[in-house]
């Protein structure tokens, strides 16, 4: 056996708080033979749980230095002889043991690629057939469902491993063990909000956070129109704000200041004030149970005629303060060159977050939202931060190399069978490694079940029959026909919802789209524009079976098409309504929250949540609050769904079976959710 | 954009001295900011003020030592044993890391850690890494003694006693000398199995329950055994109503291995001899009459895995382990959540682990 872990072949995924303590183990654990892919580089706040790294590493790419110090870690081969030192200090970490020839042992090789799992062009499947396992230490959806498909397509068991705070779970996916795959059960990949509710039905600190972020997109982003909270000076409709917003963006250095102050006020004041006392006159507000509040103009003018900005970071600025605040950012924006001053809202830059904090909560406050944040949790929001620690990280790390035992074990009683009785190979391939019988799903809970569990595990689950990903379902598909155009199907449904890559599309065995390696994609350029009922075949039309076929995956799947011309606002997003899957039950139930059978499987299927209609009621577009460098973070999975299914195990009386159900079952109090716990 | 504030140039000596306090601030928040967001400053605060001693640094005990440091919780190192004790465990301390990063100007130390250093104990080789882990924490202090002669006077400001690997005897003696508040906690791995004895301190021990994310007044625990009565407690008789017919098999091998080594004063496995047959079969008699008296039976082959791997410590196993104790400690000083009482046992090849209430049923 140790053997077998000596030259084994392993690729691990990601060098984070998973990854550093994974490549511990298995360097503690005599792996020789290890690749590591992350793309990411270090960061300060890594160094409190990601073991291998060290201040002076900050800015380097986390998996060259992780390969680095682990493979310092393998343990030199001891000799029978006494003299114990065998491992010469070589200049190359690389070489640091000399026995290995008279062993017949591969040399020490941990080999880093810096890079996105995602290339299709390095990372493919041929790439991970060569490696007896996959560990994946990920912490975006995105990633995780690459993986996925290029495990399964490879046949190449995968361990995959997820934490959030002190939870955290470890399953193992097979192809041929005929064991759940990841996308088997719904996977949330981004929170999600009506952009209606951003701009005018905020109820939630978080929505003002992510107003907030436009707000800053509308005042410093070169196109002005990328901002949600754009408005067309031009429209049929007059813009309380815009007006004073492109004064604002226009406005040149005057000697006094007086100018610019002026200008800030006015778009405050506008934002604040002018803007919600319109649409209090619309009757916006009639039927909903909270009225917002102008801005009172008094704060306003104390707020600016301050001097001072509040500094503290963990203290809630009132609005005087607020205003200050936006203030001192927006005359700080006016006097730094444009080529530093980020068009976009950055975390981890100090003004845009002094911004936002400012903003969301003068915005907060208007709408009576409660609580205001301090910059330091609504960092956490804005960001979008999961807390993180060491001690997790640890169990579900150390659980995946104990589950990668239990593979490689597998492995080497085929290996020995096979080379024992040739007469008896064909029994073993039909056998195969039936991983199903040897590990589990295990889950690392922080308050003890009933009976005392910390940690729980169960037979893996059988696949989902209606998973279009591992066991190519047909995926049922319900959208205007006459509306959509195959530019839209491709964006937003085939590489957004169903994440293809380089798919190629056939209707009746003719393609209409094709793009990837070797494909002519200027002769398909033109069906793009076109609707898909005027595609070529004989267009998409109610009943029409489009084929999907996406060689970076090795996933061929069929989508069957519902035309549907009426939808009614609460069913899917409101410009181009979709769903993917059966069409969500007309009222919602609240006793029974749980769609029926049927319902439930296709829903397993969908990655988003907004075919669960009957979850939420006023989604109407989607807006990703998501900060694109922790938007690699599954945030509602964790923070969310993942969460409550923890919960519930906790509460498990007798923790048996663990219900994993728990996880595909929507239920209302999960969009509430935080996305993050914060302090409490 | 925003430059940090420059300092006067009229700056007293306090103001600098006001100014490195207040970069050090910056740096712990920025540092340990993914976990103050999950247990809030006033945790963070407690546990940077914790100190936690390690009687033994072994692969399993290294785990929760790199766990707590990372946290933030000093610690403070006593193991006399000669360096070599750690070649034969899992400790990601044993092998020095090779400082061939690119800017090793400042690397002073470097040549000399190119040649072999001789260290005089487990204490002094593992030392350098741990204040190399987390800067933050500053010089980790060692006691040099060994652990028969520790007194109630050298665990004095420790939040928590860790000891792995140290006789039975021992740690009956040592719990009782921690003073009041203090919590004594054994942790070791033997094969794919591990366990933890937990010894709260009293029965006045007290912790806020969670619900949900509400925090609870503090309540007392409802169960507390000291661990000199808890090993007493015969086997047959630490049963409850979820382990009917015996205490978890994990319980029965982890006693088993410190009753072999209570009687032959070694480790069973030490010295490499697992192979070594009549060496096997006399450990098998030992054990087998351990549990004859304690009346419990263990399994043919459970005995033999336990005798095949004797104290033997495999990484994943340490790993998982340690971070479970981890999470305990900091539940421990941070006094939110429930804390396991009194054992932790782990079965690593059926992926379990639970908290086991060690007390005589009557």
């Amino acid at each position: 056996m140790f053997h077998k872990i000596q030259t084994s072949n392993i690729l691990c995924v990601g060098a984070g708080g998973i990854g550093c303590e994974l490549l511990k183990d298995l360097a503690l654990s005599g792996f020789r033979r290890v690749q590591v892919i992350d793309l990411d580089t270090i960061d300060i706040s890594n160094l409190n749980r990601q073991l291998l790294f060290r201040s002076q590493h900050v800015g380097m790419p986390k998996c060259t230095v992780a390969c680095e110090v682990a493979t310092n870690m393998v343990p030199p081969l001891t000799l029978p002889s006494d003299d114990g030192n065998d491992d010469d200090d070589d200049e190359k970490p690389t070489n640091n043991d000399n026995n290995n020839t008279s062993n017949n042992l591969p040399s020490i090789l941990y080999q880093a690629h810096h890079g996105n799992v995602c290339d299709t062009s390095k990372f493919n499947v041929p790439f991970v057939k060569q490696f007896d396992l996959v560990v994946n230490a990920l912490d975006n959806v995105e990633a995780r469902r690459r993986v996925n498909r290029l495990c399964l397509a490879a046949d190449v068991p995968l361990i995959e491993a997820g934490t959030t705070g002190y939870l955290g779970q470890v399953t193992v996916i097979h192809k041929s063990s005929g064991v759940a795959c990841y996308e088997c059960t719904t996977q949330e990949t981004q929170k999600v909000y009506p952009i209606c509710t951003i701009r005018s039905t905020p109820s939630m600190p978080v929505h003002t956070i992510v107003w907030s972020k436009e707000l800053y997109k509308l005042l410093f982003h070169s196109k002005v129109d990328d901002s949600m909270l754009f408005e067309d000076p031009e429209g049929e409709e007059p813009s309380t704000y815009m007006a004073a917003v492109s004064n604002l963006r226009n406005s040149e250095e005057d000697k006094d200041g007086l100018l610019f102050s002026k200008a800030v006020r006015d778009v405050l004041h506008d934002l604040c004030s002018t803007e919600i006392q319109k649409q209090l006159d619309m009757g916006r507000y009639k039927a909903a149970k909270k009225t917002p509040t102008c801005l009172d103009v008094s704060i306003l003018e104390k707020g600016m005629t301050a001097i001072t900005p509040p500094s503290s970071t963990t203290d809630i600025w009132s609005l005087e303060e607020s205003v200050t605040a936006l203030a001192t950012c927006l005359r700080e924006a006016q006097t730094t060159p444009n080529e530093n001053l980020l068009e976009e809202f950055d975390k981890d830059d100090d003004m845009a977050m002094r911004f936002v904090t400012a903003a969301s909560n003068l915005r907060s406050s208007v709408f009576g939202i409660e609580p205001l944040q301090s910059l330091y949790s609504a960092k956490g929001i804005a960001g979008n931060i999961i807390p993180a620690i060491a001690t997790t990280n640890a169990i579900c790390a150390g659980l995946q190399i104990l589950q990668a035992f239990s593979i490689l074990k597998r492995q080497l009683m085929l290996e020995q069978d096979r080379s024992s009785g040739g007469e008896k190979e064909n029994g073993d391939d039909v056998a195969g490694l039936q991983l199903d019988k040897s590990c589990f799903y295990v889950n690392c809970i922080r308050n003890r079940t009933r009976n005392g569990l910390y940690l729980t595990a169960v037979p893996l689950e059988k696949p989902n029959p209606n998973c279009f990903v591992c066991k190519n379902a047909v995926i049922p598909l319900t959208l205007n026909v006459n509306e959509w155009t195959l530019q839209e199907l491709l964006h937003r449904v085939i590489k957004g919802r169903l994440g293809f890559e380089e798919p190629t599309l056939m209707l009746q065995g003719d393609f209409i789209w094709e793009e990837g390696d070797g494909a002519d994609e200027e002769e398909f350029k033109m069906n793009l524009p076109k609707k898909l009922s005027q595609l070529p075949c004989g267009g998409i039309q109610h009943g029409t079976v489009l084929e999907i076929d996406d060689n970076s995956q090795s996933l061929n799947v069929c989508v069957t098409i519902t035309h549907k011309d009426e939808w009614d606002g609460d069913e899917a997003p409101e410009d181009f309504p979709f769903v993917v899957g059966a069409l969500p039950p007309k009222k919602k139930d609240d006793v029974e929250n749980k769609p029926a059978a049927g319902a439930v499987a296709v829903s397993s299927t969908e990655p988003t949540k907004s075919v669960n209609a009957d979850n939420n009621d006023d989604d109407d577009d989607v807006v990703l609050i998501i900060d694109e460098d922790e938007a690699k973070i599954d945030t509602v999975e964790n923070g969310g769904k993942k969460m409550a299914a923890k919960r519930s195990i906790d509460e498990n009386a007798d923790g048996e079976k663990p219900t994993k159900k728990a996880k595909t079952k929507p239920s209302k109090e999960d969009n509430n959710v935080e996305v993050i716990e914060i302090e409490d | 954009m925003a430059t940090t504030n420059t300092t006067d140039a009229t700056t007293t000596t306090t103001a600098t001295a006001a100014t490195d306090q207040q970069q050090k601030q910056q740096k712990e928040s920025d540092v340990y900011d993914r976990q103050i967001r999950l247990w809030g400053a006033e945790a963070q605060k407690k546990i940077q003020n914790s100190k936690v001693l390690y009687l033994h640094v072994t692969g399993s005990s290294s785990e929760v030592l790199k766990n707590l440091c990372l946290a933030g919780i000093a610690a403070t190192i006593c193991d006399p044993r000669p360096a070599s004790a750690l070649d034969s465990s899992p400790c990601f301390f044993t092998h020095p890391t090779n400082n061939n990063s690119n800017n090793s100007d400042e690397d002073q130390e470097n040549p000399t850690k190119k040649q072999k250093i001789k260290y005089d104990s487990v204490a002094h080789a593992v030392r350098p890494l741990v204040e190399e882990l987390n800067p933050l924490l500053g010089s980790c202090p060692i006691l040099t003694k060994d652990i028969s002669t520790l007194t109630g006077e050298d665990l004095i400001d420790f939040a928590v006693v860790i000891a792995s690997q140290i006789p039975l005897e021992e740690s009956v003696r040592i719990s009782k000398l921690v003073p009041n508040g203090c919590i004594f906690y054994t942790i070791d791995c033997f094969g794919m199995r591990g366990a933890s004895i937990i010894d709260l301190g009293g029965k006045e021990f007290k912790y806020r329950p969670e619900q949900g994310k509400k925090l609870l007044d503090p309540i007392p625990i409802k169960d507390y055994v000291s661990l000199p009565d808890m090993v007493e407690v015969p086997l047959h008789k630490a049963i409850n109503r979820f382990h009917k017919k015996g205490p978890p098999p994990t319980w029965v091998m982890y006693r088993s291995l410190l009753e072999y080594q209570r009687q032959t004063t070694r480790w069973l496995g030490d010295g490499g001899n697992n192979d070594d047959n009549a060496a096997a079969a006399a450990a098998k008699k030992i054990i087998q009459e351990f549990l004859k008296n304690e009346q419990v039976t263990m399994t043919e082959n459970d005995l033999n895995d336990l005798i095949t791997a004797g104290m033997a410590q495999v990484a994943p196993v340490c790993a998982v382990l340690g971070g479970m104790v981890g999470n305990e400690i900091i539940k421990i000083i941070s006094g939110k959540g429930e804390p396991a009482n009194n054992t932790i046992l782990l079965d690593g090849g059926a992926c379990k682990a639970w908290t086991f209430l060690v007390k005589a049923k009557e």
